[in-house]
C-alpha cells in the first residue's frame, strides 16, 4: 500500500500548492498593479520593442534600435531596454501575447512593429489604457491613442518610378515591378504609381510582374516574361534591381534602368557592374525607430507629437553612392541618422503642415 | 489493479463521496504534474516580475490561454475516444475569420455556416467509425478546407467582428480578472460533460472498450459522432473568444493549436489510447504551456532562442508525466 500513500502526498500537496497560491495571488494583489507607471524625474525611460518578423531590413531596424537605445541609456535618458521577435510567422495572436508579457514588465514607451495593422488595435489600446507610451512603426493603425511612425508609402511608390521615368526621358517600355500584392502599403503604393503613369502617355508599361519586393523573385519573373517582351528601358516599382539585372544579362540584353535595394550587397553590386544609366536605390528607412525613440521621449516631455508622423523614403543616386558603400555593412539597408535636433525639426514642420525633412548625410 | 481492489466495497450502489474523491485523485493523478509545473512558472514568473500577481497582470498573462483552454478540452474530447484532431488550428482560423466578416454583416447566416461546422464534425465521427479511417489522416486533410475556405472568406488577415463579440473580448470584472472567469467556465462545463454525464461515460468507453459498449447496446457510431459534435461546438466557442480578443479574423491565427492542444492534453493526464478525460488536467496543461511564453518572455531570453526553449520545456515536462506515470503504475 506504499503507492497509495505516495498518491494521497501528492494530491495533498498539489492542493496546498494551490491553496497557497490562490493566498499569494490574492495577497499581493494591490502591490506593483502599474503604480510606477511614470517616469520619476531624473531616471531614464524604459523601452520594450515587439517586432512582428524578421528579415535584413527589419534586422537593420532592429540593430539601429538597440544601438541608439544604448547611447541614450549611457546619457541617462534610458533606463532599461528590451526588444522582442515574436516567435511563428508574422502571427498577430503570438505577438499580441508577447506584447502582454512585455506589458508585464510594465514600461514607459512600447513600440509596436505589427504583423497586422488590424488584429493588434485591441492589444495596442490595451497598452495604452495601462497608461503606457506606445508607438506604433512601419505600419497604419487605426488606434488613436498611439503614435505612428512610418513612411509614406505613396511617397515610396512615387520615388520608385518617377526617377527611372526621367532617366529614360519620358518615353519607352517599362515593365513594372508590384510589391506585396493584398498588403496595404502595396495598394498605396500601385495607386499612386498608376497616377503618375497616367501623366506620361508615352511610356508603356509592357507587363506587370509580382516581385514582392525581392531580389530573386523578381529575378524569376522577369526571366519568365521577357522573352516575349519588346525592347524594355526600365523597371521600375518595390525594389529588386539586382535580380531584374541579372534576368537581362542572362537573357543577353543590356540592363534597363532598375531601382536597387538599400543593402551593402546590392549597392556594391551596382557599383561592380558599372551601371550609369540613371539606375538608383529607394526604400523605406529602417532608421525610423531611432527617429521614434526620440519621438517617445519628446511625447513622455510633454511636448506636442502629431497622432501620425510621416518621416521621408530613403533614396540613393549614383552620386551617394560611394558614401553608402563606406557606411554600410553587406546586409545593412541604409538609414537616415535621425538624432534629437533633426527629429525636433521633423515634429515641427508636421505640426506647421509642411513635409518633414531627412536628416543631413554625413 | 488499484481500482480493482478499491471497487467492491462500494459496489452495491453508486460510489460515496470519499470514494468517489478518492478513486477520482488516484485516477487523476498524472494531471497533478500539469499543475506543479504550472504552479512552478507562477512562481517564477512572480518573483521576477512581482506584478505579475496582480490583478491587470494575471488578466494579461491568461488572456491568450482562454482560447488554447478551450481548443484544449474539445482535443481532450476527441482523444477520450481514441482519436486525434489535427485540424484545430485551422478550424479556430476560420471561425475567426466566420466571425469577422459574416457573422457581423448577416448574422443568421454566419450563425448557419457555424453550425455548419458541427455537422461537419458529427460527418467526420461517422465517417471514422464506419469506414475506419484513422482520424488523423481525415482532420489533416479537413484542417487544408478550413484553410481555403477561410482564405476564400478574407484572404488578408482584417474585418470586424461583431460589436457584442468585442465586448466579450473587452469585459473586465472588478474582482477576478476576466481570463480565470472564462477559463473556469470553459473547464467546468468539460468536466460536467466528460465526468459527470452518462455521456461522458460512454465516451471513455468508446476510447477504451468499445466492444463492451456495444455489447451494452450503445450505438458506437452515434457515440463517436456526438463527441465530435461536441468538440466541434468548443472549437468554435474557441475560435469566438480569439476573435473577440483581437477584433479581427486570421486563418492563420492559431497555427500551431492542433500540436499545442496535445500536448496540453498528454500533459494534463490524457493519453494517446483513449478512454481518459481530465478536463482540469487539461485545463491547466493549457495553462501551463500558455504561460511558458509568458515566463520566457520575462526572463528576457533571446527571442530567436525562445521556440526552441518553448519545445525544450515541453518536452521536459512531457518526460516528467512519462516519468510519474510509471512511478505510480509500479
Amino acid at each position: 500500500m506504499k503507492f497509495t500513500s505516495i498518491r494521497r502526498a501528492a494530491v495533498i500537496a498539489a492542493a496546498a500548492a494551490a491553496l497557497s497560491l490562490a493566498a499569494c495571488s490574492s495577497g499581493t494583489a494591490p502591490a506593483g498593479n502599474g503604480t510606477d507607471a511614470a517616469p520619476a524625474d531624473g531616471e531614464g525611460i524604459s523601452i520594450a520593442l515587439s517586432n512582428g518578423f524578421v528579415n535584413g531590413w527589419r534586422l537593420t531596424l532592429i540593430n539601429k534600435f538597440e544601438e541608439a537605445a544604448e547611447a541614450l541609456k549611457a546619457e541617462g535618458k534610458v533606463s532599461e531596454v528590451t526588444s522582442v521577435n515574436a516567435p511563428g510567422e508574422n502571427s498577430a495572436t503570438e505577438q499580441a501575447s508577447q506584447i502582454r508579457s512585455l506589458m508585464l514588465q510594465d514600461p514607459d514607451v512600447l513600440m509596436v512593429i505589427p504583423a497586422s495593422s488590424t488584429a493588434l488595435v485591441p492589444t495596442v489600446e490595451e497598452a495604452c489604457n495601462a497608461g503606457i507610451t506606445v508607438i506604433v512603426l512601419d505600419a497604419d493603425m487605426d488606434a488613436p491613442c498611439a503614435t505612428i511612425v512610418r513612411n509614406a508609402y505613396d511617397v515610396w511608390g512615387e520615388d520608385s518610378l518617377v526617377p527611372a521615368l526621367e532617366a529614360i526621358d519620358g518615353s519607352g517600355n517599362i515593365i513594372l515591378n508590384r510589391g506585396v500584392i493584398g498588403s496595404q502599403p502595396e495598394e498605396e503604393f500601385y495607386n499612386r504609381q498608376k497616377e503618375i503613369l497616367a501623366d506620361y502617355p508615352d511610356v508603356n508599361v509592357v507587363a506587370e510582374v509580382n516581385g514582392y519586393c525581392d531580389s530573386s523573385t523578381v529575378q524569376k519573373e522577369v526571366v519568365g516574361v521577357l522573352g516575349s517582351l519588346p525592347e524594355v528601358d526600365a523597371v521600375p516599382g518595390c525594389i529588386g534591381g539586382m535580380g531584374v539585372v541579372q534576368a537581362f544579362e542572362s537573357a543577353g540584353r543590356d540592363a534597363p534602368v532598375v531601382v536597387f535595394d538599400t543593402d551593402g550587397k546590392s549597392l556594391q553590386f551596382w557599383k561592380d557592374s558599372g551601371i550609369d544609366n540613371g539606375s538608383y536605390a529607394a526604400l523605406t528607412d529602417p532608421g525610423q525607430v531611432v527617429a521614434a525613440i526620440h519621438i517617445a521621449l519628446a511625447k513622455i516631455a510633454g511636448e506636442e507629437v502629431p497622432q501620425e508622423v510621416v518621416l521621408p523614403v530613403i533614396q540613393i543616386g549614383e552620386d551617394d553612392l560611394d558614401y553608402w558603400l563606406d557606411t554600410l555593412e553587406t546586409d545593412e539597408f541604409a538609414s537616415y541618422p535621425w538624432d534629437e535636433e533633426s527629429v525636433t525639426a521633423a515634429l515641427d514642420a508636421i505640426n506647421a503642415g509642411d513635409v518633414a525633412v531627412a536628416p543631413e548625410l554625413k | 489493479m488499484t481500482t480493482a481492489l478499491e471497487r467492491p466495497r462500494g459496489a452495491s450502489a453508486l460510489p460515496g463521496a470519499a470514494t468517489r474523491i478518492r478513486t477520482g485523485a488516484v485516477q487523476g493523478s498524472p494531471a497533478v504534474l500539469s499543475i506543479v509545473a504550472m504552479i512552478a512558472i507562477v512562481i517564477l514568473a512572480a518573483v521576477i516580475q512581482p506584478g505579475v500577481l496582480s490583478m491587470n497582470g494575471i488578466t494579461l498573462m491568461l488572456t491568450a490561454a482562454v482560447p488554447l483552454v478551450l481548443a484544449t478540452q474539445a482535443q481532450m474530447i476527441i482523444m477520450a475516444v481514441g482519436d486525434i484532431d489535427l485540424g484545430v488550428g485551422a478550424l479556430l482560423g476560420l471561425v475567426t475569420v466566420i466571425a469577422a466578416t459574416v457573422l457581423t454583416t448577416s448574422p443568421a447566416l454566419g450563425l448557419a455556416m457555424l453550425a455548419g461546422i458541427v455537422v461537419v464534425y458529427a460527418l467526420l465521427g461517422f465517417i471514422i467509425q464506419r469506414r475506419g479511417v484513422p482520424s488523423i489522416i481525415i482532420t489533416l486533410g479537413m484542417s487544408f478546407v478550413w484553410l481555403g475556405l477561410g482564405l476564400e472568406l478574407l484572404p488578408t488577415p482584417g474585418g470586424q467582428t461583431p460589436e457584442w463579440l468585442s465586448a466579450i473580448g473587452q469585459w473586465r470584472p472588478e474582482l477576478i480578472p476576466a481570463p480565470l472567469v472564462l477559463i473556469a467556465v470553459a473547464t467546468v462545463v468539460a468536466w460536467l460533460i466528460a465526468r459527470r454525464s452518462r455521456f461522458g461515460t460512454r465516451l471513455r468507453a468508446l476510447g477504451s472498450q468499445p466492444a463492451t459498449l456495444e455489447k451494452l447496446g450503445w450505438s458506437l457510431v452515434r457515440t463517436r459522432m456526438a463527441a465530435y459534435a461536441v468538440a466541434a461546438v468548443l472549437l468554435i466557442l474557441a475560435g469566438l473568444v480569439m476573435a473577440s480578443q483581437t477584433r479581427s479574423g486570421d486563418v492563420n491565427s492559431a497555427g500551431n493549436f492542433a500540436l499545442m492542444t496535445i500536448a496540453a492534453v498528454i500533459l494534463g493526464g490524457g493519453n494517446f489510447a483513449g478512454g481518459r478525460a481530465f478536463p482540469v488536467g487539461a485545463a491547466f496543461g493549457a495553462i501551463t504551456l500558455g504561460l511558458i511564453t509568458v515566463l520566457l518572455s520575462l526572463v528576457s531570453l533571446p527571442s530567436s532562442f525562445q521556440s526552441a526553449a518553448q519545445g525544450l520545456i515541453v518536452l521536459a515536462v512531457l518526460a516528467g508525466r512519462v516519468i510519474t506515470e510509471r512511478f505510480i503504475r509500479s
